[in-house]
């Protein structure tokens, strides 16, 4: 029996399902006290058990056809260009983008470069294009934030003693997830930057589910997040500040064309906004609060910057 | 040693129970065919107490990993009781299980004429039916933990001797 036809009974299933046996065909469910062999069947039988789930604490059927949206944001009216990376995403992010895997999507940039917005947009237009995905946004920057976000999934989804004491309700979540009552999904790990809390003090990669009906996008300015999270290289989406067009775009939302009469303070002024998107935004609101000029508020930016 | 023999001692708790089929191919008379054969497991599991909290796991060599695919299928098509103890099923260990077909033709040879050379025609590469049984599979599985293991040493292959 080669390796291609004894392993392939499913479709997506991970290396992790298959091994190897040094043995030939029909001498490779006998073994010799002490065997190494036996010892890793053993091994397999121990997981499988491990990984049951007794019927009782299964989910409830509330679920069935039904999709979610948790996302705990509205969509961002304001939202401009970014459409090169947006195409690159939707390219992977649907979970029926590769049917195969649950496959690992990162938009990666620094702190304030729009990642969030981008993700945010990018689940809109999965949810516009896969009504019947459902979409749950998790924040990683700490512990207790993806606790509870994976609490509220688990509610969403019917999982019986969800809200019991001393129940792992990430493990419990975990499982919920690949069940095939949930259908198709798009989770989304947001600010998943710090090393230790995802791999060593939280182990919350651990956590992450794996369904071919699924899929998961993280967010995240720590590039060695990506490649622990194994994420290929095609699918890490780097993130740069705006271009000028996307940048005075951003700016002109919500303000007056006469405020902006001054293309060269404008330019100026994102210049010295080093075109984050953050920071346009901030500046953004605070001249359409205010209702002065660009020329203005430049100089205001800079003479609080020399103090 | 079997697994069957060794499981006692590592799973104290574990009720180790055989299904065997007739597998001889040359001057066989059997004319089961796989689904005959997973009929008569699935028989064999409504029949057996499986005490419904336990977990039920399954370790199936060679064709057996066929038997054991057409079953979990069956049970899910079938009763109440039927879909009981798929629920119950955790997963299982395949060994060597001809998921995709193998090279049956030198076995064909053999068996040409015979009762059995259906349920053998069936599992020539490439096989329709173990294609569509991988796809039933799938939507019957899809809870379950399953371990695939592919022997690394090459089988001696059959020739039929014609010295006596």
């Amino acid at each position: 029996m080669t390796p291609e036809s004894a392993t392939r009974g499913l479709y997506g299933q991970s290396s992790k399902t298959i091994f190897g046996i040094n043995e030939n065909h029909s001498d490779m469910v006998k073994f010799r006290n002490g065997d190494p062999n036996c010892q890793v069947v053993f091994e397999k039988l121990k997981k499988i058990c491990e990984e049951w789930v007794p019927e009782s604490n299964r989910l409830s059927l509330k679920c069935d056809e039904e999709s979610h949206w948790m996302v705990p944001f509205g969509r961002n009216r304001d939202f401009v260009g970014r459409e090169s990376i947006l195409t690159s995403l939707l390219e992977r992010i649907p979970p029926s983008a590769d049917r195969a895997d649950c496959q690992r999507t990162a938009v990666e940039g620094l702190s304030g470069i729009g990642k969030t917005q981008i993700a945010l947009e990018a689940a809109c237009r999965v949810r516009d294009q896969h009504q019947d995905c459902s979409v749950f946004w998790v924040p990683a920057a700490d512990a207790t934030s993806f606790e509870n976000a994976y609490r509220e999934i688990g509610r969403l989804l019917g999982v019986e003693g969800i809200d019991e004491d001393k129940v792992d309700v990430m493990a419990l979540v975990k499982v919920a997830l690949p069940r095939k009552v949930v259908g198709s999904w798009l989770l989304i790990i947001d600010n998943a930057d710090d090393v230790e809390l995802l791999f060593s003090t939280s182990q919350l990669a651990e956590y992450l589910p794996f369904s071919p009906n699924g899929s998961i996008l993280f967010t995240t300015r720590n590039h060695e997040v990506a490649v622990r999270l194994d994420i290929p290289q095609r699918n890490i989406i780097l993130t740069t500040e705006m271009d000028n067009t996307e940048a005075t775009m951003l700016l002109r939302r919500g303000i007056k064309e006469s405020q902006m009469q001054d293309t060269a303070s404008t330019t100026a002024l994102l210049d010295v906004l080093a075109y984050l998107p953050l920071a346009i935004k901030q500046a953004s609101a605070y001249i359409a609060k205010t209702r002065i000029s660009t020329t203005r508020y430049l100089e205001h930016y800079q003479s609080s910057d020399k103090r | 040693m079997w697994i069957r023999d060794a499981l006692p001692k590592a799973f104290p708790n574990a009720r180790v129970v055989l299904f065997g089929y007739d597998t001889t191919l040359v001057r066989s008379n059997s004319f089961q065919t796989i689904p005959d054969l997973a009929l008569s497991l699935v028989n064999n599991l409504k029949a057996s107490d499986l005490g419904a909290k336990k977990p039920l796991l399954f370790l199936a060599h060679s064709l057996g990993g066929i038997v054991v695919k057409e079953t979990l299928v069956a049970l899910a098509n079938g009763d109440d009781r039927g879909r009981q103890i798929l629920q119950q099923t955790a997963g299982a260990v395949f060994f060597g299980v001809p998921s995709r077909g193998m090279e049956t033709q030198t076995l064909l040879t053999m068996v040409h004429g015979q009762a059995n050379e259906g349920l053998l025609r069936d599992l020539a590469t490439p096989s329709k039916y173990l294609q569509s049984l991988a796809d039933r599979f799938v939507e019957v599985s899809g809870r379950m933990t399953l371990f695939w293991a592919f022997e690394t040493r090459t089988s001696p292959t059959v020739t039929v001797s014609t010295s006596p």
